[in-house]
C-alpha cells in the first residue's frame, strides 16, 4: 500500500471510531445518575423549580433530539456549558490543556533523557550490574501508584525540607507572564519575566518526576531489547570487524537504527502521559485537563464530563495516528 | 548525576521568597473552587454570597444585633407596612444622593430592576422570592417604583423578619440596571456579564476574578457609609487545606479559610504564636434522615431507635474535633422562638428495645447516602459503626451532591446524611423545610407526611403577634423533636486561621453563613 | 499393563521435561524468583487474612486515634482509632477479590470478541474491532473513571468498569491467535469434515487461543490493582469502610504532614504487590522468549 493512501485510510477509520467514542461519551453523560439542574440550583431548591428549570434546559427533550443538539454542537466546535463553571466547556478546556502540555512535555523530555540512557547502558553491558539495576528501576516504574509516590515527594520536599514549592503551577505571589501560548515556562521566556520562568520550572520538576519516572521505565525497556536486536545483527559484527572502535559502533551505527522503534513509543509515552496527568494533577493541585476532567467526574458535572474526555480521546486518537504513520514510513511492513 | 540534581534543587530552593502582605491589603487562602458565579441574582453559595454581598448593597442588610441577626436598614433608611386584606404592602425609602460604586445615581428604578432579575433568571434565590408570593408572573404588580426614591412591595402576610431578610443581599443586593442592560448577551440580563465582576453600591468592588487563581475586590469610595478600613482583598484559590495552613503559618496570607478539624484543633491548643483561631458558630446544621415512606422507618419507634443509637459525642468531638454545638433541634441555638432540647443519648439498650418492639429484633439492612467531603464521610462511618451495635447492617455510599440530591429529591434514598444551610435567620426558614412536607423539602423528601406539624408550621410563619408565634414554634418543636424523619447531629461552628495583624476578625464572621462582614476587618 | 504404563510415561515424558527446564529457567531468573515469592506471600496474606490481621479492620475504637506505629499497632492507626496493619491486611482480599473478577470477566468477554472477530473474518470483524478501537481511544483510566462515575461508585461498579476497560486487550492478542489458528490445514480438514462452525469455533480454535490469552492475563495483573487503586483513591472506586488499598491513601491524604503512617503503608503495599506481579510477569516473558531462552 502506497503511503498516502494508508494515510487516508486511517483517517477515516479514525473519524469513524471518533464518531463512535462520542456516541459512547453521549451515553455514559445520559447514564450518569446526577441531577445537572439540582447542581445549578443547589440543595435547598424545592422540586417544582428544579422540574421548571429542566424544561428550560431541554433536558425534558426525547434522548434522540438530544443527541442530535449534542452532536451538531460538536461539530460547530460547541461543547455545552459546564454545570459547575458556568462557562463554555470547550472556553475551560482551552484554559486547561496548556498547563497538561506543558508538563507532559516537560516529562516526556526527562522521560525520554534517562530511558534511553539507561536502555543503552543496559543493553551494552548486558547482564552486569548496571543491567540489573536498570531493570530493577525501571519495573519499580511501572509498579509504583503515582498517587503514593506523589504524596510522598509532596511530603519530603515540600513540607518536610522544604526545598521545592507545593502545589499550582507557579508561587501565590508570582504574576503569571502574559499568556502567549499557556506554556507558562515558554510565555515567561518570551516576556521576559524570569521571576517567573524560575518559579514556573521550580513547580514542575516534582509533578514531571513523578509522571516521568513509568515513562522513563518503559522506554528504557524499549530501547534495551531494541538495541540488543541490532547489536546483534551482522552489520555491525562486520562494523566490529572491521576494527571500528565499540563506542563508535554503538553510537554511530547501531544506536540511530534501534532508534526507530523508540521514536514510536515516544509518541506512546506522550499519548500515556495524558492518562498518568489525571492522578499527578490531581496530586499536585495542578490546573490542567486531567483534573478538569477527575473534578468534573467527582461533581458529575456531565457537560464537562463529555467535553473533557472527548477531547482527550480526540489527542489520543490524533498521537497514535501520527505514531502509526511515522512507523509506516519508516517500515513499510507495517502499512495494513 | 545526583550532584546535578541536588544542586539544582538547592538553587531553586533559595528561589522562594517570602514577604509579608501588605497593611491595607488582606490576603485570603481558600478553595474558590466551589464559585460558580459572582452575580447577586444566581450566587447561591455561602463563600461566594459573602464576597457578593460585600459588593451590593440592598434595601435592608442582616446584622447581628446583640447576638441575634436581624434585617436592619441599609440602602432604605425607614419602612412603613400596611395590611389591604390579604396583600402586605410595603413602602422603603430610598437615602438619598445614593451611588454606585461607578457614580451612577441608584434609584428605585435600579432596585426594582435587580428584584425583577432574579424572578427572570429564576435560578437558586427565585425560589425564595416566590415564598414571599412575589413571582414572574405578577411581578409588575407587586414590585413598583412610585418615584426615584420609593419602592413598593406587595407580598403575602408574613412575619416581617422573613420579608426584611429575603430580601437583604445577595440575592436582594441591587444593580446598576443601565450598565448592566448595555452589556447584555442574549437577552440574559448581564448574567455572563455580573459572573466575575461586580456593579452595584457596596463597600467594595470585585475587580476581577481569574479562575483557579483569585478574586480581587477595591474599597468603594463612594460607599454611603464610608470607605472601609481596607483597601483590598486578595482571595488566592489555594484547594489544598494543608498548603492553606502552612502559608497562613508562615505569613504568606492573613487567613486560611478552609483549614481541617485536626489543624483547627492544633491551633486551639497552641499558645502565642503569630496566628490565631476564630470560630463562631455556623447558620447551619447536620442531620442524619430517615425516609419514612422506605421499609423499617414508616415506623416511629425504628426512627426513635436510630436517634437512642447514634452517639452524637463522638461526632462532635472525633470527626468535629469539638467544633460543633450538640443541638437535636431543627432550630440553630438563638434563634426567635428556639427551646433547648437535647433529649438523645446514645443509649444501646433503649434502641435495641425499641427495635424489638417495632418488630425488628435482628435489626435489617440500609443504605446510608452522603456527600463526598471527609467530614461527611466520617460522620458516616460512626453512624454506620453505631447502627452495626443495635444490629442494623448499614451500607455507605458516598456520591456527588449533584447525584445525592437527585436521589434525595425524587424521595430515592432510604438513610442520608446531610447539612442544612439557613436561607435567612428566622425560625421559619427551618420550621418549614423540616416540618412542613407542603412546600416539598426536607420533610417532603422524607415522605414526613405529618399534617400537624405542616398546620403548625405555616401558622407560625404568618402569626404577626410575637408572643403568640413563639408558643407555637415552642409546640411545634416538642412535637417534631420524637416524630419526625431527622435525628440532628448538630450545629457546625466555623473556624478560621487568622493572623495576628489581622483586628476585628471575630466581629466580622458573626452569623456567618448567611452573612459576612468584611468592612469590620482592619490590620495593625 | 506394563506397555500401557511405558505409552503412558513416553507420552508425558516431553511434557515435564518441558515442565523441569521451565522450572530451571525459572530458578535461574532471581527476579521472578522474587516476584512469585511476594505474589504467594499476596494470596497468603488474603487467604489467612483473619488469622494474620491483629484487630478488627473495620470497628471503629475513637480513644486510639492516629497513633503512631508501636507494638500495638505496627503500621499505627487512622482517625478512626483503626488498626493500618490489620487493614492492609485484610485489603489483600479486597485486592485479590478485584484481580479475580477482572480477569474473569474481562478474559471472558475479550476471548469471545476477539475469536469471533477472528475466526469469521469480513464484516463481523470490522465491527468488531472498530467497537474495541473505540474503548482504545481513551487513555485507560479516564474511561474507568467514566464507567465507574456511569455505574455508581461501590466495589462491584469499580470492578465492571475496570473490565470494561481491560476486555479489549485481549481481544486483540485473541483475534491474533484465531486467526493464525483458523489458517491451519486441519482446521480445513475438520471442516469438510462436515462440522459447524460454532463447533469448529468452540473446540477447535477456542482452545488453542487459550494459552497465550492466559499469559498475557497474568502480565496485566499489576496493571489491574494499580487501575483499581486509581479508582479508589479518587473515591469512585470501594466504599468506606472497606478497607481497598488506594481507599486507605486516600483517607490519610489530608493527614499526611502530621500522620504519615496512615497512606505510606497501604501504598507500600501497592507498590510491592504490583512490583512482585510485574516481575513474575517480567519472568514469564523471558521463560516463553525463545530468544531469551538464555
Amino acid at each position: 500500500m502506497k503511503l498516502g493512501s494508508f494515510i487516508i485510510r486511517r483517517l477515516f477509520l479514525m473519524l469513524l471510531v471518533l464518531f463512535g467514542v462520542s456516541v459512547l461519551v453521549f451515553v455514559i453523560a445520559k447514564v450518569i445518575p446526577a441531577d445537572p439542574v439540582g447542581a445549578i440550583l443547589g440543595g435547598n431548591a424545592p422540586i417544582d423549580l428544579v422540574e421548571d428549570m429542566k424544561r428550560r434546559l431541554g433536558l425534558d427533550k426525547p434522548l434522540m433530539n438530544q443527541f442530535i443538539d449534542y452532536m451538531s454542537g460538536i461539530l460547530r466546535g460547541d461543547l455545552g456549558t459546564s454545570l459547575k463553571s458556568n462557562r463554555p466547556v470547550a472556553k475551560d478546556i482551552a484554559n486547561f490543556f496548556p498547563a497538561t502540555l506543558e508538563l507532559s512535555i516537560c516529562a516526556t523530555f526527562l522521560s525520554v533523557v534517562i530511558g534511553i540512557f539507561l536502555g543503552i547502558l543496559s543493553a551494552v553491558y548486558r547482564n552486569k550490574f548496571i543491567d540489573h539495576f536498570a531493570r530493577v528501576f525501571s519495573i519499580l516504574g511501572v509498579s509504583m501508584p503515582v498517587f503514593w509516590t506523589g504524596l510522598l515527594l509532596l511530603l519530603l520536599f515540600y513540607f518536610r525540607l522544604g526545598w521545592l514549592p507545593g502545589t499550582g503551577r507557579l508561587g501565590l505571589f508570582v504574576t503569571p507572564p502574559t499568556r502567549y501560548t499557556g506554556l507558562y515556562l515558554l510565555d515567561s521566556l518570551l516576556s521576559l519575566n524570569f521571576e517567573a520562568f524560575k518559579d514556573a520550572l521550580a513547580h514542575l520538576v516534582l509533578p514531571s518526576i513523578v509522571l516521568g519516572y513509568s515513562a522513563a521505565a518503559s522506554i528504557a525497556r524499549i530501547t534495551r531489547s531494541s538495541m540488543l536486536d541490532v547489536l546483534r545483527q551482522d552489520f555491525i559484527r562486520t562494523a566490529k570487524a572491521k576494527g571500528i572502535g565499540k563506542r563508535l559502533v554503538i553510537y554511530r551505527h547501531a544506536l540511530r537504527n534501534a532508534l526507530i522503534p523508540v521514536v514510536t513509543i515516544i509518541g506512546l509515552t506522550f499519548g500515556g502521559l495524558l492518562e498518568g496527568a489525571v492522578l499527578t494533577e490531581t496530586i499536585f493541585g495542578w490546573p490542567g485537563l486531567g483534573r478538569y476532567i477527575v473534578n468534573s467526574l467527582l461533581l458529575l458535572d456531565y457537560p464537562a464530563i463529555m467535553g473533557g474526555t472527548l477531547f482527550v480521546a480526540v489527542i489520543y486518537s490524533l498521537v497514535n495516528l501520527i505514531v502509526d504513520i511515522i512507523y509506516a514510513a519508516l517500515d513499510p511492513r507495517m502499512r495494513i | 548525576m545526583w550532584k546535578k540534581i541536588l544542586l539544582v534543587t538547592l538553587l531553586l530552593a533559595t528561589v522562594l521568597s517570602f514577604a509579608k502582605t501588605p497593611k491595607d491589603t488582606l490576603v485570603i487562602a481558600a478553595n474558590t473552587e466551589i464559585f460558580i458565579t459572582l452575580d447577586p441574582a444566581v450566587c447561591y453559595e455561602t463563600f461566594a454570597a459573602a464576597v457578593v454581598t460585600s459588593a451590593y448593597s440592598g434595601l435592608t442588610k442582616i446584622e447581628p444585633v446583640n447576638g441575634v441577626l436581624t434585617p436592619v436598614p441599609d440602602l432604605a433608611e425607614k419602612w412603613e407596612v400596611v395590611q389591604e386584606g390579604d396583600v402586605t404592602v410595603w413602602t422603603f425609602y430610598l437615602r438619598k444622593g445614593l451611588v454606585f460604586a461607578n457614580g451612577d445615581p441608584l434609584t428605585a428604578e435600579d432596585v426594582v430592576f435587580s428584584f425583577k432579575r432574579v424572578l427572570t433568571i429564576n435560578k437558586s434565590p427565585a425560589w425564595l422570592f416566590n415564598e414571599l408570593g412575589l413571582t414572574k408572573e405578577n411581578m409588575d404588580q407587586t414590585i413598583i417604583a412610585k418615584d426615584p426614591l420609593t419602592v413598593v412591595l406587595k407580598t403575602k402576610p408574613l412575619a416581617r423578619n422573613i420579608v426584611l431578610s429575603i430580601i437583604a443581599p445577595p440575592w436582594g443586593g441591587v444593580v446598576n440596571k443601565k450598565v448592566v442592560l448595555a452589556n447584555q448577551v442574549n437577552n440574559d440580563l448581564g448574567e455572563a456579564y455580573l459572573t466575575d465582576k461586580s456593579e452595584g453600591a457596596g463597600p467594595f468592588i470585585i475587580v476581577e476574578w481569574k479562575r483557579k487563581e483569585q478574586v480581587i475586590m477595591q474599597s468603594n469610595p463612594k460607599y454611603w457609609a464610608g470607605e472601609p478600613p481596607l483597601k483590598k482583598i486578595i482571595i488566592k484559590d489555594v484547594p489544598e487545606e494543608t498548603t492553606q495552613f502552612l502559608l497562613v503559618q508562615k505569613g504568606d496570607v492573613d487567613i486560611a479559610w478552609n483549614i481541617t478539624t485536626e489543624q483547627a484543633a492544633q491551633l486551639r491548643e497552641t499558645k502565642g504564636g503569630n496566628i490565631r483561631l476564630v470560630t463562631t458558630p455556623e447558620q447551619s446544621n447536620e442531620y442524619v434522615a430517615m425516609n419514612c415512606g422506605w421499609g423499617p422507618f414508616k415506623d416511629e419507634k425504628v426512627r426513635l431507635a436510630i436517634k437512642y443509637a447514634i452517639d452524637y459525642d463522638a461526632i462532635i468531638n472525633s470527626v468535629m474535633r469539638g467544633f460543633a454545638i450538640l443541638n437535636q433541634n431543627f432550630m440553630p441555638i438563638g434563634y426567635f422562638g428556639y427551646i433547648e432540647l437535647n433529649p438523645f443519648k446514645r443509649d444501646v439498650q433503649k434502641a435495641k428495645q425499641l427495635l424489638t418492639e417495632a418488630g425488628y429484633p435482628n435489626g435489617f439492612e440500609v443504605e446510608i447516602i452522603t456527600s463526598t467531603t471527609d467530614i461527611r464521610r466520617n460522620e458516616a462511618i460512626i453512624v454506620q459503626s453505631n447502627l452495626a451495635d443495635i444490629g442494623i447492617k448499614a451500607n455507605i455510599v458516598q456520591m456527588p451532591s449533584s447525584e445525592m440530591y437527585a436521589k434525595y429529591r425524587q424521595q430515592g434514598h432510604q438513610m442520608i446524611i446531610a447539612g442544612w444551610g439557613i436561607d435567612y435567620p428566622d425560625p421559619d426558614a427551618l420550621a418549614k423545610p423540616f416540618a412542613n412536607y407542603r412546600v416539598k423539602q426536607l420533610a417532603w423528601r422524607n415522605m414526613w407526611y405529618d399534617d400537624h406539624a405542616a398546620d403548625l408550621a405555616e401558622k407560625a410563619g404568618v402569626e404577626l403577634n410575637d408572643e403568640k408565634r413563639a408558643q407555637m414554634y415552642k409546640e411545634l418543636q416538642e412535637y417534631w423533636i420524637t416524630r419526625s424523619a431527622f435525628a440532628m447531629l448538630y450545629q457546625p461552628v466555623g473556624f478560621w486561621a487568622v493572623s495576628n495583624d489581622v483586628v476585628g476578625f471575630e466581629r466580622a464572621v458573626e452569623g456567618y453563613t448567611l452573612t459576612f462582614d468584611f468592612t469590620k476587618i482592619s490590620k495593625k | 499393563m506394563v506397555e500401557k504404563s511405558e505409552t503412558t510415561i513416553s507420552r508425558w515424558k516431553p511434557i515435564i521435561e518441558d515442565w523441569k527446564h521451565t522450572f530451571y529457567l525459572w530458578k535461574r531468573t532471581k527476579l521472578a524468583m522474587i516476584g512469585t515469592f511476594i505474589v504467594i506471600g499476596f494470596i497468603v496474606m488474603a487467604v489467612f487474612a483473619p488469622l494474620l490481621a491483629p484487630y478488627d479492620p473495620i470497628k471503629t475504637n475513637l480513644p486510639e486515634r492516629l497513633k503512631a506505629p508501636s507494638k500495638q499497632h505496627l503500621f499505627g492507626t487512622d482517625q478512626f482509632g483503626r488498626d493500618i496493619f490489620s487493614r492492609v491486611i485484610y485489603g489483600a482480599r479486597i485486592e485479590v477479590w478485584i484481580i479475580f473478577l477482572v480477569t474473569v470477566i474481562s478474559g471472558v468477554i475479550g476471548v469471545a470478541v476477539g475469536v469471533t472477530a477472528g475466526y469469521f473474518g469480513g464484516v463481523i470483524d470490522e465491527i468488531l474491532m472498530r467497537i474495541t478501537d473505540i474503548f482504545l481511544a481513551f487513555p485507560r483510566l479516564i474511561l474507568a473513571m467514566a464507567l465507574s462515575a456511569m455505574l455508581g461508585r461501590g466495589l462491584t461498579n469499580a470492578i465492571l468498569a475496570i473490565s470494561l476497560v481491560e476486555w479489549t486487550v485481549i481481544a486483540r492478542l485473541a483475534r491474533a491467535e484465531a486467526m493464525k489458528v483458523k489458517s491451519q490445514p486441519y482446521i480445513e480438514a475438520i471442516k469438510a469434515v462436515g462440522a459447524s462452525n460454532f463447533r469448529v469455533l468452540i473446540f477447535h480454535v477456542l482452545p488453542m487461543c487459550l494459552s497465550p490469552v492466559l499469559v498475557q492475563l497474568t502480565l496485566r495483573m499489576g496493571t489491574i490493582i494499580l487501575t483499581a487503586a486509581g479508582l479508589g483513591f479518587l473515591g469512585l472506586g470501594a466504599q468506606p469502610p472497606t478497607p481497598e488499598w488506594g481507599a486507605i491513601v486516600s483517607d490519610g491524604r489530608s493527614y499526611l504532614v502530621q500522620q504519615w503512617w496512615i497512606s505510606t503503608f497501604p501504598g507500600l503495599f501497592i507498590a510491592v504487590v504490583v512490583l512482585g506481579f510485574n516481575l513474575l510477569g517480567d519472568g514469564i516473558r523471558d521463560i516463553l522468549d525463545p530468544r531469551l531462552r538464555r
